[in-house]
């Protein structure tokens, strides 16, 4: 039994598109691990739908309450029940008590026998579920750990032999808990794009290898068949097409056993062509050339992450500094938890094996670092120089928090006028956030909390029902000095399973609300003016485009750039709610956003020097800030 | 793409006889190229479920043709029919044989991995030769595959690979000089030794430190695969436990999550054989950021890092204990991680930042996520049992929570507060008041006997409390149980405490319950009291009204010895349900700390010989002390020590235990205190808080495996 039972990849409605092989005995195994996950899903997708039809269908989540599902809130690791194990032999439906005493007859010594009897007559999951009603059995489960009281395990029938009881009795307790043990087996999945990969376990395995593990597959595949990491660029279609190479590479990277063999693509690349290349070598050389070139004997390479030979007509090098900040912004507009990430995406085409350094303006910045397998640690833990021999194409070399924030001088936004002056603390990026949004939700009366809200007061918004609609009021504005723009920011929130009838009220299906678009206010202040009427969420101007998904319920709030410092953006609106119900908007609004050539902590590469080859190759460094703020209500 | 469709009609179903024809056909045939087509469709065909079964000969003659594709495409072919066709597969052997000789190491490589998974005799005997050869391949690519067919010969047939001397040949290969075969025998070495029961797995000293050398030029999977194989080295001394620790400490860097976690487990395990505490604190420290930056990747990887760090800090306070922010969770956040975030910060809540802490929590109760905002508003309740100094702000959260009127949210405030007056009698009655304006909302079980133990337990301070529990009793027999064995004990205290207003609901009541309700548990209860009450009441006033045995937090705590387990199970299945991997998977074994002279004196009570051995008890063994009470809410349901009544559980936890156990233990007497006979060790495993009411809301227990469907029975 290997580590991994194999993979499976589903399509966007849920249909397999390819599996792997997969040694389990049962033909139907990965058809078991699919329908498990179809039937989450649609489980999912029906109580969604009982929801906005009004009905709190009990769902599989067991809570009748009103909540929206959504698909990204299943487990990623899951237990499928009732699936057989392994090893188990159908046949076996003999009794199984009456196996134990026999076995117990005839070795009282050779555990090993035991073992593989046992395995023999597994039961099947049709007889497996009585005794787990019965009350006998939790004494058995309680002895699996204290090994107590061996005597009188109540399921086996009473063993005559006295003398040896202890040892029997032991005996008799691990094959009742192995008979007890549950069928079933674990599913890892993840996504990607619109696509599903699935990985069932069925042994004792860290399930972040498997995890993991996809996350190389997916990108390997991305490499194979798409040549781009962007997660939709890899299709359904894409695969169906290749079927023949994600099966080679099923081969290359998984054996039959479920033993990971590698998933470094360079070293792949030497094991199964990628499309793009079997091309390009058919019309060169003709298929005869095929066989031959595709012999480099493996292995050889002492660097397992590089292909020897590599050559290029341009040796590039472009390193990426991508900073990421990410936290939480509390109501009054003080940050909570500010968390600033970097992570060094290189692209390298260099030939041979070149040696790089990378060295840091001001390496003690860098915390909780994790490297690519390339690099030194010794190095790094003694000179805080990356040294490497890089991987061949796009890698992630490093990621890293940099910190202690608060040992940071502020060098961005100097200069700010909003609410956001006060700083806690624990927190030196809070003057850095390059945006503020400001949001109120009023249910149709009173904000449902005010930004000074008295804590003893109830906050809580369902309390009270008016009979106005309720409405919202997003404002967002730039933090950054006039040069810097902030671009890609999208501003996303829910607007609560009550908003539901609202469609019905509407009639069409993708719902556009009253766009307050456009309004000047000083600073905080939400005093909106001009207020339009969109029909189109396609209508960029300067103050985005918006578009309400009438199924999950979310707004989402696209601005292609923001740069005005001193004018924010105000997002207005109302809606409807149901009935009985109260509205039931999101507590945080979550934005994203990106600072093309942006840093924040002001960390540099300050030197990158190649060795090893004769070349000059280019070099890029440039730094960019993404980021990630949740805001709350 | 361009050529996109292009290899989609090989899917197109193809008739057996057309494609035998096209194999057979003798034209010229440059590069093989209508060779590859076929077979390309044959292979299609066959992962599609046609039978191609009938081909097995004609399949088997391209086996001389010497081009890696086609030859992966044959072999493709030969696993997925050798068994069906025992009776041919011999007549690929010889091809087989020529391959396992072949110039190219990948022909010589793949032709023993194929034989491997054809387990016909035929085939089996004809590989133990190239087999042992393989073995001493010159290649390290043919090694390391020939590593893992030896796994697979022992899972097929242990006798043979005894009998041929595998095993050691295995063992030499840890001493190989690419890191790549050393991690795959390693990996095969520790596949046989989980599978076999007269083959344990031990490294020694000089092993070990050289595997841990390997590490550093080893793909991500291959040191997952020796850091997995440490756990089988005992560690005879604290230095040797020290040196290893720390340099296993640099793989916490590396990029893949399933290698950073698994060196955690390592280095947990080690710790237990290190005496310095110095030493031990500098390691959790070194433990701390590589668990944060685990939090920066994808949902998923958060998930399983969330379970394990449950286990670890439960095990070493220090890991993480100044880190609290890292698990404030984000609205976007999928639900589990937010389920999982919620149980750490309620551990790594203490007097420092509580403040912070509840604030937070209080945020949380208005989330939208029903489940979710139930267990915020039952973390603050028990914050404020964890944290006498925050209990003051903990009400009034949990006050200003009631008032929102919002039915969960109430209900789960009157249950936790329940616990709090508890652990502070006498302290906070002033807000029964506030209480009992809710009375109405109240549908759930559990809330609702909450409830009535409250107006029981102050009958004599709430004026109408009579009345109260008069409309309670209204509906008595339609009650669950856990609600009517609320009602009897409530009104036999009102008795108790005002026998004139109490004096009219007992006989009523005491009636009921023993002559109408035919739950034994409450049957039973009722004959005790109405007993107690008739041979003498000052005796029923003294078990009846008894003080109630304190309760803290600590007991939701794991066994030591069972998260001893767990953490030797770490970054596992074990580790994300919380159960001991043989409870729920098959052929599984359980993990037992191994003894050694350096082993932690606590943990030598229940060391073993092996990590795969049981260990043998030590001294006089009482099973309820080892398995300590598991959670909060038993204490709180043994509110009548003098009856011992281990009530039916209030979450389902114990139904499985049957009516007979608690009939039993409620008449054991007032010592007992309920303790529950069987106590069950997997009762503390519940995915929420030690337990703590799995009824309300699925989503706390969907953790653990539920073949049945019915949670509760699983997590007891």
């Amino acid at each position: 039994m290997g580590k991994i039972d194999g993979i499976i990849i589903l399509a966007a409605d849920g249909r397999p598109i390819v599996h792997s092989h997969f040694q389990h005995p049962l033909p139907s195994y990965p058809l078991l691990h699919t329908d498990h996950f179809n039937n989450l899903l649609q489980s999912i997708h029906s109580s969604n739908v009982d929801l906005s039809r009004g009905e709190a269908g009990a769902s599989l989540f067991g809570s009748d309450l009103d909540t929206l599902k959504d698909a990204k809130d299943i487990k990623p690791v899951l237990w499928v029940a009732g699936i057989p194990n392994g090893r188990a032999s159908y046949g076996g439906e003999d009794d199984e008590e009456e196996e134990e005493e026999d076995e117990e007859g005839e070795d009282d010594d050779d555990d090993d026998d035991d073992e593989s009897e046992q395995e023999g007559d597994d039961p099947t999951p049709g007889v497996q579920a009585t005794p787990f009603a019965s009350s006998g059995e939790s004494n058995v489960w309680s002895q699996g750990v204290s090994h107590q009281d061996v005597a009188s395990p109540p399921s086996p029938p009473s063993n005559p032999n006295l003398g040896v009881a202890r040892g029997r009795g032991d005996k008799v307790i691990s094959q009742a808990e192995q008979a007890l043990a549950e069928q079933g087996a674990a599913l890892c999945h993840i996504q990607s794009g619109n696509l599903r990969f699935l990985c069932p376990i069925s042994s004792e395995v860290d399930p972040l290898l498997p995890l993991c593990f996809l996350r190389s597959f997916v990108s390997i595949l991305q490499e194979y068949l798409a040549q781009s990491s962007d997660p939709n660029a890899l299709t359904e279609d894409l695969i169906r097409d290749h079927f023949d190479i994600v099966y080679q590479l099923f081969e290359e990277i998984l054996d039959k056993d479920g033993n990971i063999l590698t998933t470094e693509v360079n070293f792949l690349k030497d094991l199964v062509m990628p499309p793009s290349w079997v091309d390009k070598i058919v019309k060169a050389v003709g298929v005869a050339g095929l066989a031959s070139s595709s012999n480099p004997p493996p292995m050889m390479s002492p660097i397992p992450w590089r292909r020897p030979n590599t050559k290029y007509g341009n040796n590039e090098l472009y390193i990426d500094m991508v900073e990421s900040l990410e936290g939480i912004v509390e109501a009054n507009g003080r940050p909570l938890v500010l968390d600033l990430w970097a992570k060094l995406e290189c692209n390298a085409r260099l030939s041979g094996n070149p040696d790089i350094s990378i060295s840091f303006n001001n390496p003690k910045l860098i915390e909780d670092v994790s490297f690519h397998p390339c690099v030194r640690h010794r190095r790094w833990s003694k000179e805080k120089l990356l040294s490497f021999i890089p991987p061949d194409g796009n890698f992630e070399l490093a990621c890293f928090r940099i910190g202690p924030p608060h040992s940071i001088p502020i060098t961005s936004s100097p200069d700010q006028k909003t609410g956001m002056l006060v700083t806690s603390a624990c927190n030196g990026w809070s003057k850095s956030v390059p945006i503020f949004v400001h949001s109120e939700f009023e249910m149709g009366g009173a904000p449902r909390r005010s930004t000074k809200s008295n804590p003893t007061l109830p906050h809580h918004r369902r309390g009270t029902s008016q009979p106005s609609n309720p409405t919202f009021s997003i404002q967002v504005q730039s933090q950054l000095p006039p040069d810097k723009v902030v671009e890609n920011v999208v501003i996303t929130f829910s607007l609560g399973p009550g908003s539901h009838s609202v469609e019905a009220s509407t009639s069409f299906g993708e719902v556009i609300w009253n766009g307050g678009v456009g309004s000047r206010s000083g600073g905080g202040g939400g005093a909106s003016v001009a207020s339009q009427q969109t029909v189109q969420s396609s209508e960029v101007t300067s103050f985005g485009s918006f578009v309400w998904d009438q199924n999950s319920k979310v707004m989402k709030w696209s601005l292609e750039k923001l740069c005005s410092k001193d004018r924010p953006i105000v997002l207005k609106g109302s809606w409807k709610n149901e009935g009985e119900k109260n509205p039931n908007p999101s507590t945080a609004v979550t934005s994203r956003f990106s600072v093309p050539i942006h840093s924040l902590s002001g960390l540099k590469v300050s030197s990158l020097q190649i060795v090893g080859e004769g070349y000059k190759p280019f070099k890029g460094v440039r730094s960019m800030l993404v980021g990630e703020i949740d805001w709350r209500v | 793409m361009a050529d996109s469709g292009k290899d989609a009609k090989f899917f197109q179903r193809g008739k057996v006889q057309e494609l035998r024809a096209d194999l057979q056909a003798d034209k010229k045939d440059k590069g093989w190229v209508k060779k590859k087509s076929v077979l390309k469709k044959i292979i299609a065909n066959a992962t599609m479920g046609n039978d191609m079964s009938g081909l097995f000969g004609d399949v088997v003659m391209c086996m001389n043709i010497q081009v890696l594709e086609i030859k992966k495409m044959v072999y493709l072919y030969l696993i997925n029919y050798g068994k069906a066709k025992p009776d041919l597969v011999p007549n690929a052997i010889p091809g087989f044989l020529s391959d396992c000789n072949d110039r190219n190491p990948l022909i010589r490589a793949l032709a023993i991995r194929t034989m491997s998974y054809i387990q016909v005799p035929a085939v089996i005997s004809a590989l133990i030769d190239p087999l042992r050869h393989s073995l001493k391949d010159g290649d390290p690519y043919v090694r390391k595959t020939a590593a893992i067919c030896v796994a697979k010969l022992y899972m097929h047939d242990r006798r043979i690979v005894d009998k041929h001397g595998f095993i050691s040949m295995l063992r030499d290969l840890l001493a190989d000089a690419n890191p790549t075969v050393v991690a795959n025998a390693v990996a095969a070495l520790t596949e046989i030794s989980e599978r076999s029961d007269n083959i344990q797995l031990k490294l020694n000293l000089t092993i070990a430190s050289k595997l841990v050398s390997a590490l550093n030029e080893c793909s991500e999977w291959g040191q997952t695969y020796i850091l997995e194989s440490l756990m089988f080295f005992v560690p005879n001394d604290f230095a040797d436990a020290e040196i290893l620790a720390e340099r296993i400490a640099v793989r916490l860097q590396h990029a893949n999550s399933a290698v950073v976690l698994t060196s955690t487990k390592v280095i947990l395990y080690l710790m237990n054989y290190i005496a310095s505490s110095e030493f031990k604190e500098a390691l959790c420290r070194k433990l701390s950021p590589p668990l944060v930056t685990l939090l920066s990747s994808g949902p998923e990887v958060q998930y399983v890092a969330l379970r394990n760090i449950l286990l670890v800090i439960q095990r070493r306070p220090i890991v993480l204990q100044n880190e609290v922010k890292v698990f404030f969770c984000k609205y976007n956040d999928p639900i589990y991680v937010k389920m999982a975030k919620l149980e750490i910060i309620y551990r790594l809540a203490s007097e420092r930042n509580v403040e912070q802490v509840l604030a937070e929590l209080k945020e949380y109760a208005s989330e939208v996520d029903v489940d979710f905002a139930r267990k915020a508003v039952r973390s603050i309740g028990r914050l404020a049992i964890k944290i006498e100094a925050a209990a003051d702000r903990c009400i009034s959260a949990l006050l200003s929570l009631i008032q929102t009127k919002v039915n969960y949210v109430v209900q789960e405030a009157i249950v936790v507060i329940k616990d709090i007056f508890r652990k502070y009698p006498n302290r906070y009655e002033s807000i029964i008041a506030t209480l009992c304006e809710n009375l109405d909302s109240l549908d759930e079980p559990e809330a609702k006997a909450a409830m009535i133990w409250i107006i029981g337990q102050y009958a004599d301070r709430i004026e109408n409390s009579d009345e109260l529990l008069e409309d309670f009793l209204y509906s008595f027999l339609e009650e669950p149980v856990e609600v009517q064995l609320s009602l009897l004990t409530a009104t036999v205290k009102l008795f108790l405490k005002r026998p004139t207003a109490g004096a009219e609901l007992v006989p009523k009541v005491l009636k009921w319950a023993t002559e109408e309700v035919e739950n034994p548990d409450c049957r039973d209860r009722g004959f005790m009291y109405w007993r107690l009450l008739s041979t003498d009441p000052e005796a029923a006033r003294e078990v009846v009204l008894a003080n109630k045995p304190p309760i803290s937090t600590e007991t939701d705590r794991m066994d030591r010895t069972l998260l001893d387990q767990l953490l030797l199970h770490g970054a596992s299945l074990a580790s994300i349900f919380h159960r001991q991997p043989q409870t729920f998977i098959r052929n599984a074994k359980a993990r037992y700390m191994p003894d050694s002279p350096a082993l932690d004196e606590t943990a030598r009570k229940n060391a073993s010989s092996h990590l795969y051995s049981k260990p043998i008890p030590k001294g006089p063994y009482v099973a309820s002390s080892t398995v300590p009470r598991g959670n909060l809410r038993e204490p709180l349901n043994e509110n009548e020590p003098g009856l011992g009544g281990a009530p039916p559980s209030v979450s389902g936890i114990h139904s499985r235990n049957g009516d007979e156990a608690s009939t039993t233990s409620a008449l054991v007497g007032a010592d007992q205190n309920g303790d529950d006979p069987d106590g069950d060790p997997y009762a503390m495993l519940g995915d929420d808080f030690g337990g703590f009411g799995a009824s309300s809301g699925g989503g706390y227990a969907t953790d653990a495996p539920k073949p049945k469907g019915d949670i509760d029975d699983l997590l007891s």
